[in-house]
């Protein structure tokens, strides 16, 4: 068989990886370089959020409205780190930072590390014992129950921050650290590597195989020898984790908002796989491409009708194309099989 | 010769029915071993009980001389038993092969192979079917006679030690039959696995099995060879109800 | 740390005030009870649609105020009777073309519908933020809203508290509509042929009834309620703007799993309960974040215990009851 390193779905994420980089390499040079890399940066974020979904829903078959509830704590996770422990080390950065100086790439990586390490933590525990529980259900009694996890989790945080703001509110802000677009790009960049090859690596192992297998018939796999219990669990916690991972890359960015975790944030992650398409690794991808692009470009064309027409959109696609851009590419061009993994 | 198979006193009651009745019998290793009886007697729960899907009101399954009363169905089937279903479930979006693959992955060898192995298994176990030229299908594209052999790939592919077949020859025509059933008899004699079989295609399953039990309402009726079983009264009584069936019973005899 | 006031005053106010939210955010989730036990979609729309009637009642109320033809209890029978004719609308632009000839729901088709309801509610908030004089005229900020300020601004006390009359007046309403949603869905020839497609889309067809009507009755019905339904904001809330929705609709998903899919009486009691623990504990901490935390706990719990819903049994026995008495 081919080698992993030859296989279309592993090329093609390398493609787009180093297509990142080389955004972020030439993204210094002018004005409207910098507007690329700021959209880049989206880009990464929409697309790593789809692809966490997608270990969920587009490869287990499980559709989860609440996976917001993982993006939210990974921001969280970074409010906590940067806001609100308090540390006097933070504070006394910020005297320096205001006289034009930058938190030092050490401290940086600590706090980053920091996030992701709470953020994991709090993300497998959730994922297991919450999962332990809603995993039992199917369809759409699933789905409804993640929104119970997610605004549960929502609501304590909110209570959270709000009894221990400095700020006194139920929003945090970051302390300015000094640091710029590019740093933040950066930091998007390294969760999209993980992101993607951990998303594709999932997929073509052969927890992936038992995954797909859970997704088209739950108990023909269960039959099969598929701990179809645990594996849902595994990725229930992957998908979290993975999820989590964009909170914090932007709270890094734009500071700790509740916003994360609310629940059209769901319906991103959600709109992305279904566009592209259930069951594939490239789907999700292509989908949040696509998604990204439509909503950007709605925005600057057609401004406040944005959302009307991204709405029109979406109940047009589901209409005709039911299942999603690689489902249509895959009964047009059947030869394109083997690249649509 | 040891018991591969032993079923216990097993009840299994669905509310008010009873859909078993204190059912026992034991399977040797190596054996073709039927199970008959009108719709309805309770044999598909049967097959439920021996693979865990449910869980017996009372009694013992015992496979390879373990317990397996209360293990969930993947620890069974990574312990050795394989089934194919009466109403098939292929994965649908999935390919031929890998429909078969995730019986190889996922079988006895689970902690042990490699996906490359597993292909390999795969192949040879369509191959052996005759489905290799559809390999790279999606399994929703196949017909019913196909998705019907497609199980019986997924299931072999695991290399079982004990195969379940429930109705497999149903709905085949009478040339597919023979086949088939060639098929089956080079899967116990060629590899060595014990086989369970459900049917209602008489002249198949007399042929086949070499010893057998008749349901009856959940009730273990009769128990015995072939012919033994075709010479039963109590069994001939019980096919009354279908006389198309109890006509086909005089005529083996 | 968060402190509990566990005193009786807190209890029965907590209840009290429990019962009339109760009341309003029961009837609700009524139109999405029917929608998903009937036709199996879970209508991501709903909210949406509720909010929609909400903000256009409160334009209206407060363009041409005193206009009695805009006060609460007339304006929720017409827009509800807008309702039903914007149900046809919803019906055929966003279900029909998913699941207008599908007989049984698989999890596919149960993706599709949620996903063109989502698609319909985003282009129906959406809408908000593009009629020029609808909202800025009001405010500055569009996502702000209406200030309403309650119809009326007067109060009565009873055992000791002190409630908004308008208030009390909306979860009458609130359970007036539960009783025409009941006997719609249980008494007329309509509701009988609604609840049989919840049974067998396919057996409908072939006695002769067209399966595909019927949806559009569900969709009627369920949208009509659901926009009548949002009126009662106009007196309940003392504000109303779009983004509410991103609390009502999660509620109903709550009331709806405790009441039963498709149960318009277990719904209700399930708005009424999911009330009470909601007010319950935002008087005993004092935190509206608990109190909702608390509230989604409840799904979460309901859904793993009793998926079939809490409070499902109690149309049963009363539809038992009726038949008897
Ligand atoms: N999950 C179940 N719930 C309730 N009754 C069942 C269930 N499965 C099977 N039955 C009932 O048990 C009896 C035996 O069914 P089955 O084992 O499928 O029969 P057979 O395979 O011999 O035709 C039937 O009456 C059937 O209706
Ligand atoms: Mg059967």
């Amino acid at each position: 068989m081919v080698s992993v390193f030859r296989r279309p779905g592993f090329i093609i994420s390398t493609i787009i990886v180093l297509f990142f980089l080389v955004l972020g390499y030439l993204g210094n040079i002018n004005a409207i370089s910098r507007m690329y890399v700021s959209n880049g940066t989206d880009l990464m974020y929409y697309i790593g959020i789809g692809l966490a979904m997608a270990i969920i829903m587009s490869y287990a078959g499980y559709v989860s409205f609440g996976q917001a509830v993982f993006v939210g704590i990974g921001s969280f996770s970074t409010g906590y780190v940067l806001v609100l422990m308090n540390r006097s080390n933070i504070i006394s950065y910020l005297a320096k930072i205001g006289s034009g100086g930058r938190i030092s790439n050490t401290m940086l990586a600590v706090y980053f590390t920091e996030s992701l390490l709470l953020a994991i933590t709090i993300s497998v525990f959730i994922a297991v014992v919450v999962g332990y529980a809603v995993l039992r259900l199917r369809g759409a009694f699933f789905a409804i129950s993640t929104i119970g996890l997610d605004y549960v989790v929502m609501y304590l945080v909110k209570y959270i921050t709000k009894t221990r703001s400095p700020f006194g509110g139920e929003e945090l802000l970051n302390p300015s650290m000094g640091l710029t677009d590019m740093t933040f790009y950066w930091m998007h960049f390294i969760l999209f590597i993980i992101t993607i090859y951990v998303a594709y690596f999932v997929k073509i192992s052969k927890f992936g195989y038992g995954l797909a297998a859970i997704r088209e018939d739950e108990d023909a796999a269960e039959i099969m020898g598929v701990n179809t219990f645990r594996y849902k669990i595994y990725a229930f916690a992957l998908s979290g984790i993975l999820a989590s991972f964009w909170g914090i890359a932007e709270a890094f960015r734009k500071s700790y908002s509740i916003g994360y975790f609310k629940l059209d944030k769901s319906i991103i992650m959600l709109v992305e796989n279904v566009v592209g398409g259930i069951g594939s690794f490239i789907g999700p991808i292509i989908g949040s491409i696509i998604y990204y692009l439509l909503e950007w470009s709605f925005l600057t064309t057609v401004g406040q009708w944005t959302l009307v027409i991204l709405g029109a959109t979406v109940v047009v696609v589901v209409a005709f194309f039911p299942e999603g851009i690689v489902g249509l590419l895959k009964k047009r061009f059947p030869r394109l099989r083997k690249w649509l993994e | 010769m040891r018991d591969v198979l032993v079923v216990e006193n097993i009840t299994k009651r669905f509310g008010g029915l009873t859909a078993l009745s204190q059912v026992s019998f034991k399977v040797k290793e190596g054996e073709r071993f039927g199970i008959i009886g009108p719709n309805g007697a309770g044999k598909t729960t049967l097959f439920n009980v021996i693979n865990g899907v449910y869980r017996p009101d009372t009694g013992k399954v015992i496979f390879k001389d373990t317990d397996i009363t209360h293990w969930p169905p993947h620890r069974r089937a990574r312990y050795g038993m394989a089934r194919t279903h009466q109403v098939v479930k292929p994965f649908s979006d999935l390919t031929v092969l890998e429909n078969a693959m995730i019986g190889a992955l996922f079988g006895p060898k689970h902690d042990s192979i490699t996906e490359d192995e597993a292909r390999e298994i795969a192949s040879n176990v369509l191959e052996f079917i005759g489905l290799k030229e559809k390999a790279d299908l999606p399994a929703n594209v196949l017909n019913v006679q196909e998705k019907k052999r497609l199980e019986l790939a997924r299931a072999l592919s695991s290399q079982p030690d004990l195969l379940l077949l429930d109705e497999v020859l149903a709905g085949l025509v009478p040339s597919e039959i023979d086949v088939m059933v060639g098929l089956l008899r080079k899967i116990n004699e060629e590899k060595g696995i014990t086989i369970v079989m459900i049917e209602h295609v008489m002249h198949a399953i007399m042929n086949l099995a070499e010893r057998m039990i008749v349901l009856d309402f959940g009730r273990k009726i009769a128990e015995g060879t072939p012919s033994e079983i075709a010479n039963n009264p109590e069994v001939i009584a019980a096919y009354l109800g279908n006389p198309e069936l109890a006509l086909k019973f005089v005529q083996k005899r | 740390m968060l402190e509990l006031a566990l005193t009786g005053g807190a209890i029965t106010k907590g209840i009290i005030m429990g019962l009339i939210y109760g009341s309003v955010i029961g009837s609700v989730a009524i139109g999405l009870t029917i929608i998903w036990g009937v036709m199996k979609v879970v209508n991501l729309a709903h909210g949406h649609i509720v909010v929609f009637a909400a903000m256009m009642s409160a334009f209206l109320y407060l363009t041409y105020k005193g206009a009695l033809l805009f006060t609460p209890p007339i304006a929720f029978i017409w827009i509800g009777l807008l309702g039903a004719a914007f149900g046809v609308f919803f019906y055929y632009t966003t279900l029909h073309p998913v699941i207008g000839h599908v007989d049984t729901m698989t999890l596919k088709y149960e993706m599709s519908s949620l996903m063109a309801t989502f698609g319909f509610g985003i282009a129906l908030y959406g809408i908000h933020y593009i009629l020029p004089n609808y909202v800025h005229s009001y405010s500055v900020n569009p996502s702000i809203g209406y200030s309403i300020g309650a119809a009326g601004h007067t109060y009565i006390v009873f055992l000791g508290v002190v409630i908004m009359k308008s208030t009390v007046l909306m979860s009458v309403l609130g359970f007036l509509l539960t009783l025409v949603a009941y006997w719609l869905m249980n008494k007329t020839s309509m509701g009988l042929k609604i609840r049989a497609v919840a049974q067998d889309a396919r057996a409908l067809s072939l006695v002769g009834i067209n399966p595909v009507k019927v949806k559009v009755m569900t969709a009627v019905l369920a949208t009509a309620l659901a926009m009548a339904s949002g009126v009662l904001f106009l007196g309940y809330s003392t504000s109303v703007y779009p983004d509410i929705e991103s609390t009502v609709s999660p509620l109903c998903f709550v009331i709806v799993v405790l009441g039963g899919l498709g149960s318009v009486l277990g719904t209700y009691f399930g708005g009424l309960f999911l009330g009470v623990m909601y007010w319950l504990t935002l008087e005993l901490t004092g935190q509206q974040s608990i109190a909702l935390a608390v509230a989604f706990a409840i799904l979460l719990i309901a859904m793993v215990l009793k998926p079939d819903g809490v409070f499902s049994g109690i149309e049963r026995k009363l539809s038992f009851r009726a038949k008897r008495g």
